[in-house]
């Protein structure tokens, strides 16, 4: 049995520590180098934002296309990444990484700002989010929205997204929790200047986000055979103030022999020319109020006219009309004509038949035009009806348009409550036909509020009703 | 900037650095003494019986005879011992046929677990030198007459041989030969150290006297090669290593199999362990009491803990996994798919494991100059690296917990 030996165990242990050492110096080393990475990082991306701030304030407006043009900072997201890897590797206590991450957070305010003037003046279908998160707590929600905006970055180039730690130390992320009212609930999401609190599902941010990607510099341009359907079905999308907006009325002509028929007179109106004057100003009042453009097109009404069954040359007609507006309403950005969609001849009213046929006439003349897209709005009241028999208007539109080349995917307008409620008046404002309705037994404004709060098939939590699209796409 | 689990793992990583440095100084110390191979005669070839217990081995028991018969070692000088431990197979008819070699005494008693027939065959022997030999292994021909130079020092007591795989052929057999490997490097080193603490079954040979003064093997939780080491080590005999005596043993060919082999040598430890507890930390047993047994425990449970951690990790990945799936459905993201070195850990854990991984393959290399004379790498210490470490932990956790809760395990 050999005898300890304390030199020995003394000069392993120095050995050891000198070894032990080494890999402490090897691996500093490294997280010297990833320091180093993320500060020149970080240098270039200021010296990028300086440069495009200093061109921007030498441009003028005419000059979007080079600003957009030398646009930058995708990098912003990998730094941030890059950063998270640093905090969990060093510590969020790490003053370096704590200097980095402070200098991080000045420069996503900038490419914020910069992006927010840049958007006013050019368009450019980006939507800003800020993200406000906490190290201090276990928040596992920010961990899930974390991997939902990562999601939404990688799958929507046009979304930036700044994250911020809402413990930072940093003056100028403080100024933006006070200017946004963030408060203690996380995560916190702003975005387009709203504040939302807790977690954000993905087909949340989804619902609010791409449709402001997309519809950046789209106009859309509502087709409504009477003087009511557009608000009835689309009043929340309409209220919403997300894109210039036209609707075109198509059967608001008077008859040149004044007539007296029963929905007139259920409507509380003496003759058809009371009728439409009357009509005309409640849909004038209800579509300048939230900003729309009105166009109202004469042709006679379903109930005025003396042949209603003949409808080849009207269709034909309007055919021609809504062909020729493609190119009238406007001249540059995307346009967005939205028609009734159809329910059988059964339910859906003549008027709106021909209106449909003749949209869906444009459609297959225009599929390929880069310019233009076409939906087919959820067409209420009659919607409500065709959903009582249980059947689903996507499959059915899809059958009904089998052979057409065409096929249909369902967009759904999420609204909120304060936007459902601005829909209910704009519904009130169709005095006279809600009267006609309530004469034959049926409460218009409550059962398409209550249609529109059923029909959203996604649990949105910030949502509290939906109105549909469906978008036109070649198959 | 540590929490306790990295305070906790860095302290098992300098413990493991520090040890294998220890051994590789150790050895670099000794290595003079290592004696160049010689198969000259010793200065006396001592009287040595060799027991072979055995218990339902007709399928081996007659090579390993065959073997011993082999030995260069004068006749006259050898004994063997066969002693089949109640059999219930043909091992008895197997043996028989070398009934008549004078050399060998077939012995055949009820059955009562290896310890016993080993006994049962030292009560019998009047040699100077009393071995065994395990019915599964085979010894080379010059194995008993270099270990029987070793005996030339008076105060060696019993010298341990190198044991090899015989015909490694499955990636687990493969994996236990360069464990085996490692096993020369450390079972020099102990010597040096004077602190082997197992006499394995195949072909350790003990002077006679070690019986009659220290009393006969214990049946010591089905470790009997173990804990007569210890008892050695404890009354203060020598136990010296002969790398140079190549034994040849049959591995265990399957996972389960050496599971359970493995099993019963880690729980054997565990329990011989507690039982000479008082052998721990005491100055007065040299290197063994303040290094070797406390470094073994030390390192069986940093496997454990090890193993917890690495459970905890893959727990908190799916967990993470989970939680993103939750958030965004299932998806590939492009960012795990493009490596960047940025994100290649280059934490000091990580660099300190591969030093270890360096260092272990280091020492199976000295192993292998040791045995074969050619340091050379090969595929099996990529196994070793590869299963042990996943394979180790089933063993050794399943040891201490049934330890700790004071199981049996069974012999076979």
């Amino acid at each position: 049995m050999r005898a300890f030996d304390f030199k020995k165990y003394a000069f392993v242990f120095v050995i050891t520590a000198a070894i032990f050492g080494t890999a402490f110096f090897i691996s500093n080393y490294f997280n010297g180098l990833r320091i180093e990475e993320v500060r020149s990082v970080e240098n270039k991306i200021s010296v990028d934002i300086l440069s495009v701030e200093t061109q921007f304030a030498l441009l003028a407006e005419s000059s979007c296309e080079e600003a957009k043009g030398s646009f930058l900072s995708q990098e912003m997201g990998t730094l941030g990444e890059k950063l998270a890897y640093m905090e969990q590797r060093l510590g969020v206590d790490n003053s370096e990484v704590v200097q980095l991450k402070k200098h991080y957070s000045l420069l996503q305010i900038k490419d914020f700002l910069l992006n927010k003037r840049l958007m006013e003046k050019c368009k450019l279908g980006r939507v800003p989010i800020l993200y406000f998160y906490t190290n201090e707590e276990n928040c596992v929600d920010c961990e899930k929205q974390g991997y939902v905006l990562t999601y939404m970055r990688e799958n929507y180039p046009g979304l930036r997204v700044y994250s911020f730690d809402y413990n930072i130390n940093l003056p100028a992320v403080k100024t933006l929790i006070a200017m946004y009212k963030i408060g203690n609930v996380f995560p916190a999401l702003v975005v387009d200047g709203k504040t939302f609190n807790g977690f954000q599902n993905l087909e949340t941010i989804k619902t609010i986000v791409v449709p402001k990607l997309e519809g950046a510099d789209i106009t859309y341009v509502v087709l409504s055979p009477h003087l009511d359907d557009a608000i009835l079905s689309l009043g929340g999308f309409l209220a919403t103030h997300e894109y210039p907006s036209t609707v075109i009325t198509f059967f608001t002509k008077k008859p040149s022999n004044s007539t007296s028929t029963e929905w007139d007179k259920s409507s509380g109106f003496i003759n058809s020319n009371d009728a439409i004057s009357l009509r005309l100003e409640e849909n004038r009042q209800a579509l300048n109020g939230i900003g729309v453009k009105i166009i109202n097109l004469q042709y006679e009404d379903f109930q005025y006219r003396a042949k209603p069954d003949d409808t080849t040359a009207l269709q034909n007609k309007i055919t021609q009309d809504i062909a020729k507006l493609i190119p009238s309403i406007k001249s540059s950005g995307q346009l967005a004509i939205v028609g009734p969609a159809f329910y059988g001849n059964e339910i859906t009213n003549p008027d709106h038949v021909i209106i449909h046929k003749a949209f869906m006439d444009v459609v297959k003349q225009n599929l390929n035009n880069p310019d233009v897209q076409f939906f087919l709005y959820e067409d209420l009241p009659y919607a409500i009806k065709f959903e009582h028999d249980g059947e689903n208007l996507k499959d059915y539109l899809n059958q009904t348009y089998e052979d057409s080349g065409i096929e249909f995917e369902e967009k759904q307008i999420a609204l909120e409550e304060n936007i459902l409620t601005k829909k209910e008046g704009l519904i009130s404002a169709y005095k006279s036909q809600v009267k006609a309705f309530k004469a034959v037994g049926e409460d218009l404004l409550g059962s398409i509020i209550k249609f529109d709060k059923a029909r959203c098939t996604n649990n949105y939590s910030i949502f509290s009703g939906c109105e549909v699209f469906y978008k036109v796409v070649p198959n | 900037m540590f929490g306790f689990e990295e305070i906790i793992t860095h302290i098992l990583l300098f413990t493991s650095l520090y040890t294998e440095v220890f051994l590789l100084v150790t050895f670099f110390e000794g290595k003079k003494h290592i004696l160049k191979i010689d198969d000259s005669d010793p200065a006396r070839y001592l009287t040595t019986t060799i027991i072979v217990p055995c218990f339902n081995e007709e399928k081996t028991v007659a090579g390993t005879i065959m073997s011993l018969l082999s030995l260069n070692y004068p006749k006259d000088k050898l004994s063997i011992f066969i002693i089949d431990d109640g059999s219930t197979d043909g091992t008895l008819s197997a043996v028989r046929q070398f009934n008549d070699n004078p050399s060998i005494k077939i012995f055949s008693k009820e059955n009562g677990g290896k310890y016993t027939a080993l006994n049962f065959g030292i009560a019998r022997a009047s040699s100077e030198l009393i071995g065994c030999l395990d019915a599964d292994s085979f010894v080379d021909a010059n194995a008993l007459k270099r270990i029987v130079r070793r005996f030339e020092n008076p105060k060696t007591m019993a010298v341990v041989p190198t044991i090899k795989i015989h015909e490694p052929k499955s990636a687990i057999q493969l994996m236990q030969k360069a464990e085996y490997t490692l096993s020369v490097f450390i079972r020099k080193t102990f010597s040096f150290l004077g602190s082997v603490y197992i006499t394995p079954g195949p072909f350790s040979i003990f002077r006679k006297s070690v019986f009659d003064t220290l009393g006969p093997y214990k049946h010591a939780h089905n470790t009997e090669d173990l804990e007569i080491a210890l008892r050695m080590q404890s009354n203060g005999l020598a136990i010296d290593n002969a790398h140079d005596a190549y034994v040849h043993t049959v591995a265990p060919r399957t996972v389960y199999t050496l599971l359970k082999q493995r099993f019963r040598w880690s729980q054997g430890f565990f329990e011989n362990a507690l039982d000479y507890r008082f052998l721990f930390f005491n100055r007065s047993y040299g290197n063994l009491s303040s290094f070797v047994l406390p470094i073994a425990i030390i390192s069986l449970l940093s496997v454990i803990y090890f193993v917890i951690q690495t459970l905890f990790h893959i727990f908190s990945i799916i967990s993470n996994k989970i939680t993103e799936v939750s958030a965004v459905g299932l998806t590939i993201t492009t960012n795990t798919l493009t490596p960047n070195w940025f994100f290649i850990s280059t934490g000091s854990m990580t660099i300190l494991g591969i030093m270890l991984v360096c260092f272990t393959i280091t020492l199976i290399l000295i192993g292998k100059w040791l045995s074969e004379k050619r340091p050379t790498f090969s595929r099996d210490m990529i196994y070793f690296i590869v299963f042990y470490g996943l394979l180790s932990p089933i063993w050794i956790t399943k040891a201490a917990y049934n330890t700790l809760l004071s199981r049996k395990t069974s012999w076979r």
